[in-house]
């Protein structure tokens, strides 16, 4: 169904290879996984895959592939998306419509399915991603999660042969990433070959037959062992940093509270996971805590700090939120000015990047970085500050094995020294790794589940 | 947002053809141009005010006191100038029909509905979903916007001047949002099967029903008894 080979891919001004000799087949019905370091090719091949290189994205490309028994080359992009599915990494990119039923009858659309039978395919393709339910609301409403099954059912809709999905796993819920690794399974018994770039490898390893890993552009077979992260040690427990009191939250127009009675607290030198379905409020949580958003009622104290009378700029002298798009929060020129201006000294600037793995990208401007090394650059830049309290959306998305490490490691010795730590996370490792306590959002309600059940959420 | 937008069952206006709203709205908007009597004028802004709130399209108190006192102060420049009270309010009328009509067009009716419809004229395919991105490219950059806004807050000053903030904060993330999803756009479509030479089929295409007949018909009762105030019922 997929064969590539000797494929390599090299784009204008750079002076590596993308993709070197890189040589992958995969038979129908296959599910496929491809695991590599962050940077290492991996959407580059999907862009390969679907022709959009060289057609669309200028690159170099040489090597032969072949899918479904034809070479792609010539083939204009539109064609080969009957053959070939491509879920990107930011679904959002992919989105064009307003509804959620509009934009699965889309692609349908685009190849001229007859009104009647697009109803049953919308149907049936948002069936596969446990997402009915969704149907009629607006796309702006949901919540990233929500998006990609959307993104997702949009894709199953058009019913191609040969599904990649970069990093599908990134933002779901454990329901969804559950109906997910299901939805493969379906997938792979109608014969459909599935390729997935994911880098939590334990999840998907039951639902795959086989494993790939990439490194620098070439395909190992042999994949490394996945790392285990070590549980980061609580610090000497101090006084509350963040403190929620009753608090009833609901979005302007709705009737319905999101959030109701939701109170906690996190103290210094402890570390806080919280954990909630898709759109259960997580973000909501953290966006009330630094002042973005104000609660309907009840009391929000952040270091100290009313976030009621203090503006968010304010709060942020204290306390640091990592947003889970990192787009927004570079604002300069070059990756090393946004530690440096965090930072009081050049030395803790310099050490910020290098535990990062972003020491040589310091001269680069932040927008060229990939979605996970841009988010390692907002957490450096954050530590530098040093914070009393940190908020933290998804960390872990869009880092391989390494990075995570380092990521969880940097945020260990910040709560040694007496930081306070709150991270929404759908990310198992990262919740059994972070947590000293795990909350639970369910039906606007917190819920304290205790360390032991995090990985149950 | 300017106007709350009403996401669960439709309302009425909803379910209009999109070419039943743009022609009445246009419509209006042009009869409002021939109309001077302030009563004629009055009636025609009752009408798109009545579909406003039929479609559950909101104002908070804020809004309506600012529509209030604008219009209020267009209204004692105008009577200033022409110490002519009825042409005073015959002008501000006619602003607040055009501000009014727009939303019974724009803020009731999806891009999809719209490409939908015109999808049933003989335009080029490429026409019609160029219209949707455009009209989807507002409120992705309102969420931009918000996004940038939070992060703005969150920095604060950082000893920088206003206008390098801004410049730093607002100007340069803006363009790169504007040049990426222009970039985006052109890759993603081609991946969801698009092409501007193709013929597309139309999911729920709008049809002309019932309620599309009632609201013409009101209308035209409106443009009626707007007339029969302005020009009396002979010559």
């Amino acid at each position: 169904m997929i064969a590539v080979h000797d494929l390599t891919v090299r784009y204008p001004g750079q002076a590596c290879h993308a993709l070197s000799n890189m040589a992958l087949e995969a038979q129908p019905g296959e599910r496929v996984l491809l695991a590599g370091a962050t940077g290492c090719g991996k959407s580059t091949l999907g862009l390969a895959l679907c022709g959009a290189i060289p057609e669309i994205v200028p690159a170099r490309r040489t090597g032969a592939i072949r899918i479904c028994n034809r070479s792609i080359d010539g083939r204009p992009v539109r064609d080969m998306a009957r053959d070939v599915g491509f879920l990107m990494q930011n679904v959002a990119n992919q989105i064009f419509s307003d509804r959620v039923d509009e934009e699965v009858a889309f692609g349908l659309e685009n190849f001229g399915t007859p009104a009647q039978a697009m109803e049953d395919r919308i149907q049936q393709a948002l069936e596969l991603v446990d997402g009915c339910h969704l149907r009629g609301r607006l796309i702006d409403t949901l919540s990233a999660g929500e998006r990609q099954r959307v993104a997702l059912a949009a894709l199953l809709a058009v019913d191609p042969q040969v599904l990649v999905l970069d990093e599908p796993l990134a933002f779901l819920d454990s329901n969804a990433a559950g109906r997910l690794l299901w939805t493969l399974e379906r997938l792979s018994r109608s014969q459909k070959t599935v390729l997935v770039f994911e880098h939590r490898r334990d999840m998907l390893r039951p639902a795959v037959d086989r494993e790939v890993s990439m490194a620098a552009g070439y395909a190992i077979q042999a994949p490394p062992p996945a790392l285990v992260f070590s549980p980061i040690v609580r610090g000497t427990s101090g006084d509350p940093a963040l403190v929620f009191d009753s608090v009833d939250f609901a979005w302007p127009g709705r009737a319905q509270n999101l959030l109701r009675g939701i109170s906690f607290a996190v103290r210094r030198g402890e570390s806080v996971v919280l954990l909630g379905d898709n759109g259960s409020g997580k973000t909501t949580i953290l966006a009330l805590a630094m002042g973005l958003l104000r609660p309907k009622n009840g009391r929000i104290q952040n270091c100290g700090l009313a976030a009621r009378k203090n503006p968010p700029g304010r709060l942020a002298e204290k306390a640091a939120l990592l947003f889970q798009n990192p787009d927004h929060q570079l604002h300069l020129p070059r990756v090393g000015d946004e530690v440096r201006l965090a930072s009081a000294k050049p030395e803790p600037a310099r050490q910020a990047l290098s535990s990062m793995g972003l020491a040589d990208l310091a001269d680069r401007h932040p927008r060229s970085l990939s979605m996970g090394q841009k988010r390692r650059l907002t957490l450096a830049a954050a530590l530098c500050r040093q914070p009393e309290l940190m908020l933290l959306d998804e960390p872990s998305v869009g880092q391989d094995d390494r990075s995570l490490a380092s990521i969880l490691e940097q945020l260990g010795n910040y709560i040694q020294a007496g930081g306070a730590l709150l991270t929404a996370t759908h990310d198992r490792r990262v919740a059994d790794a972070l947590s000293h306590r795990c909350l639970v959002i369910k039906h606007g309600q917190l819920h304290e589940a205790g360390k032991p059940h995090c990985s149950l959420e | 947002m300017f106007l709350t937008r009403v996401e669960a069952a439709k309302t009425p206006v909803h379910r209009l053809h999109p070419f039943v709203k743009m022609g009445v709205g246009f419509g209006f908007t042009a009869y409002a141009l021939v109309m001077i009597d302030p009563r004629s004028l009055a009636l025609l802004l009752s009408f798109f005010l009545l579909t406003l709130i039929v479609a559950r399209i909101s104002w908070s108190i804020k809004q309506w006191a600012s529509a209030i006192v604008f219009l209020g102060v267009l209204t004692g420049l105008n009577f200033w100038a022409s110490s002519d009270p009825s042409h005073a309010a015959a002008y501000s009328l006619r602003l607040a029909v055009f501000i009014t009509g727009i939303p019974v067009l724009a803020a009731t009716t999806a891009p999809q509905e719209m490409s939908r419809a015109l999808s049933r004229l003989p335009l080029p395919p490429g026409l019609v979903v160029a219209v949707v991105l455009v009209w989807r490219f507002f409120p992705m950059m309102a969420a931009e916007v918000r996004e940038m806004r939070q992060a703005a807050l969150l920095r604060g000053r950082q000893g920088r001047s206003r206008q390098n903030a801004f410049f730093r904060g607002f100007v340069v993330p803006m363009a790169f949002c504007m040049v990426e999803y222009s970039d985006r756009v052109a890759l993603t479509l081609e991946l969801r099967g698009f092409s501007p030479r193709a013929a597309r089929s139309c999911y729920n295409p709008p049809t002309i029903g019932l309620n599309d007949g009632l609201y013409i018909g009101l209308a035209a009762i409106t443009a009626a008894m707007a007339a029969l105030l302005q020009w009396g019922a002979g010559p």
